[in-house]
């Protein structure tokens, strides 16, 4: 009977463990989040674990850091002490400047990384092993697609207000470029004031009180993201200018899809936590099974613009559900891939050339119709006062007019 | 000059230093009470001639609504920094009586409709917390700032954990219409933060646990040998607190609706810079609740001027340490050494 029992337990025992092993490799995830307390970061560590149980033989593990360095790097070596090579990581690192120790720590127990968002300067995915990939959503795109639809809302024309994010924050610096630039491209739209409310609901609701009494006719509140615009939403409330006073967030927490569906938000970006780290994971774990190396390392991914058209489908999605990804089709989450960050530079660099050309263009059509403008007024008056030649002055205007419009569109000989 | 005696020190007799000493303390005890409120009285003025927004009715009710969550928790902040102590933990209270409130009353994440008993509950939860913080620091005598960023950390955790890291929008109606009510002009929230003051005022300055207080921050020793319950006082100042705290997560979320945990996110350091602003000591015993209320003012004002007249948040947040220092310097106990000698 004892013998029995033994045996019992043995095969029950080698059941078990050959259940777990039963690929013959079991891959750790470790995903490094800042904490769980975010709702964006909460899903993308979702989105880590959603890619773990799609796959046999991986295993998951949320690691916080809140946000530091230190604790970060100790999180990483434990779990390498602990699972060795087999350690696989996707990481939204506690700071820009930790990426390089992440990479070290991983390339040094040749364990494979995919890091997400921040990157130290000068760190190209293409130097290490270890480093397979660096993902992040194009928040230059956010802050320009979020402002670009704010603008188009109010016809083109009117005020705005900016909230930034947390200052020497990449994000922050980069979805603020984005809204510059949207409103270089509408020469009507006015920036009155931008102020620093570091990603806080209360701040930016103080910001936009202290705006409400200082500036009488706001069109519109771009906010760098959902907090903030939840905040500004709560201040206009108050005055009963919700709706009225555009509001725009991003990220796309629950709350701004409620705020969407009330007509009180005007639009978001999702910027897909499930998506981002997910298929990170994904990237480090064919790099670490079947060795696989991107051409194109540095990945910008799948951000959506969610307004009060799309927004059931994404808060059905996101909020009420988990999407469900094919993570085995890596090229699914990329918007735009490029070999380093030095070619991602050079490309927003021309980027930024042409978009500079094409503001000053602009500008000067807009100087030189205002000159025109301005001669044709001059010479309706000398009509209208009898003056001796205006009327050849007018004549010579309409051809010289007529003239350019040729020129512009290419018919002159 | 009294400020300049000391060179002469050594030439003084015993009495004579103490005497001088003495005086010092009197003149430095007046900087610290009046300059303040000269301070706030000549800063209305200029801000008001610089920029005329700002003396306008409507910034006026901003700034008072803004000043509720501040003024709350410095009020419950002036009674721990009296007995010398700090508490740490308001954010994590507030942050969790906040997210509470949020899932128990009507809200986006559930089907929970408690009604009042949905915030009374987490108002004695988060004055529950305060007791468990004082009881902690007088029973295992751990230093107030350890034991109360422990508890802050804990209870911030428990509330990311009720809400599951998305924070419910409250759609009760009452108190979204409590956000929006105001009587004499004033906002609700600002009444509730006023009345709790001056409660707290009466409470500081003529009641006998008031007078504890005091003695408590002055010298403790003396205090307890003429039997004062030390313990006891320091416990129901942090229950006070976290009272403070829970009233103040509920402010907050009156005001901003979400219920997560960053509703407490950076409120004490500016409370604390204000308290000290005011003319109360990090050291205990000097201070009040007049002190609280004209630091509060200068500092609301103060943040609210810069961003009328757009100054950029790097120049704002050099302001606030500079004004620290000078707050910090003009309350510290000259002299106490050589008079406790």
């Amino acid at each position: 009977m004892k013998k029995a029992l033994l045996l019992f337990v043995v095969v029950a025992m080698l059941a078990m463990t050959s259940a777990v092993f039963a690929a013959d490799e079991v891959w750790h995830l470790g995903i490094l989040v800042h904490s769980l307390d975010n709702e964006f970061w909460a899903q993308e560590a979702k989105g880590g674990e959603l890619f773990a149980e799609s796959k046999d033989d991986v295993v998951a593990q949320v690691l916080a850091t809140d946000g530091d360095d230190n604790k970060e790097m100790q999180a990483m070596r434990d779990f390498i002490a602990q699972y060795g090579d087999h350690a696989i990581f996707v990481t939204d690192p506690a700071s820009k400047a930790n990426t390089a120790n992440v990479v070290e720590i991983a390339e040094e127990a040749g364990a494979k990384v995919a890091i997400l968002w921040h990157h130290a300067d000068e760190l190209e995915p293409a130097d290490w092993d270890s480093f397979v990939v660096h993902m992040s959503p194009d928040d230059f795109v956010a802050g320009y697609n979020t402002a670009k639809h704010l603008f188009d809302l109010m016809d083109g024309e009117g005020k705005v207000v900016a909230l930034y994010g947390q200052q020497g924050e990449d994000s922050a610096a980069n979805r603020y470029a984005g809204f510059l630039a949207a409103l270089a491209e509408y020469p009507k739209v006015e920036c009155l004031d931008m102020q620093v409310a570091s990603w806080s609901q209360d701040q930016a609701m103080t910001f936009t009180q202290t705006w409400l009494s200082t500036y009488e006719d706001i069109d519109a509140i771009w906010a760098a993201n959902d907090t903030m615009g939840l905040g500004a939403i709560e201040a206009l409330k108050l005055e009963g200018k919700n709706g009225e006073v555009l509001v725009c967030g991003c990220d796309g927490i629950a709350a701004a899809y409620e705020a969407i569906e009330e007509g009180d938000m005007a639009c978001t970006v999702a910027n897909n936590g499930y998506l981002l780290m997910g298929y990170g994971a994904s990237y480090a774990y064919q790099a670490a099974k079947y060795g696989y190396e991107p051409k194109n390392p540095v990945i910008k991914t799948q951000a959506v613009l969610v307004t009060e058209d799309n927004v059931d489908e994404y808060k059905a999605m996101f909020i009420d559900g988990t999407p469900e990804y094919d993570y085995d089709d890596l090229s699914f989450c990329v918007l735009s891939e490029h070999p380093s960050f030095a070619e991602l530079e050079a490309e927003d660099a021309a980027a930024a050339v042409v978009t500079g050309a094409v503001v000053e263009a602009a500008e000067e059509e807009r100087e030189w119709n205002e000159l025109i403008d301005k001669i044709n007024a001059e010479i309706e008056k000398g009509i209208e006062n009898g003056e001796e030649g205006a009327a050849e002055a007018k004549e010579l205007m309409d051809f010289l007019q007529g003239l350019y419009e040729d020129i512009v569109s290419g018919e002159a000989k | 000059m009294n400020l300049f005696s000391k060179k002469d020190a050594k030439s003084m007799t015993v009495a004579e230093q103490f005497v001088s000493k003495v005086e010092q303390e009197a003149l430095s005890n007046k900087i610290r009470v009046y300059a303040p409120m000269i301070l706030l009285v000549f800063m209305t003025i200029v801000f008001s001639i610089y920029d005329s927004h700002f003396f306008s009715l409507k910034n006026l009710v901003n700034v008072l609504g803004q000043m509720a969550v501040p003024l709350i928790l410095a009020t419950g902040l002036t009674f721990v920094l009296l007995l010398g102590r700090i508490d740490l933990s308001v954010e994590g209270v507030m942050g969790l009586v906040g997210s509470a409130i949020s899932l128990l009353v009507l809200n986006s994440r559930n089907a929970n409709d408690w009604g009042i008993w949905g915030v009374i509950l987490p108002l004695l939860l988060g004055t529950l917390c305060g007791f468990i913080t004082g009881f902690l620091h007088v029973k295992l005598k751990i230093a107030s700032f350890i034991i109360t960023y422990a508890i802050s950390t804990i209870v911030s955790g428990v509330a990311v954990l009720l809400y599951n890291s998305r924070p419910a929008t409250v759609k009760a109606q009452w108190i979204i219409d409590a956000s929006q009510t105001y009587f004499l002009k004033i906002p609700l929230i600002t009444w509730i933060a006023i009345i709790f003051y001056l409660i707290c005022a009466v409470i500081l300055n003529y009641t006998a646990f008031g007078r504890a207080v005091y003695a408590i921050g002055d010298n403790e020793a003396a205090a307890a040998a003429s039997g004062i319950n030390v313990q006891k006082v320091v416990i129901e100042v942090f229950v006070l607190s976290g009272f403070a705290a829970s009233l103040a997560g509920l402010v907050a979320l009156i005001r901003l609706k979400l219920g997560q945990v960053s509703l407490g996110e950076n409120q004490m350091f500016p409370c604390i810079t204000a308290l000290v602003v005011g003319g109360t000591s990090l050291n205990g015993g000097k201070g009040g609740m007049l002190q609280t209320m004209v630091g509060i003012l200068i500092y609301m004002e103060l943040l609210n001027f810069l961003t009328i007249i757009g100054v950029s948040a790097d120049y704002k947040n050099a302001i606030q340490g500079v004004i620290i220092i000078i707050a910090v310097a003009l309350t510290i106990t000259r002299g106490r050494k050589v008079i406790a000698k």
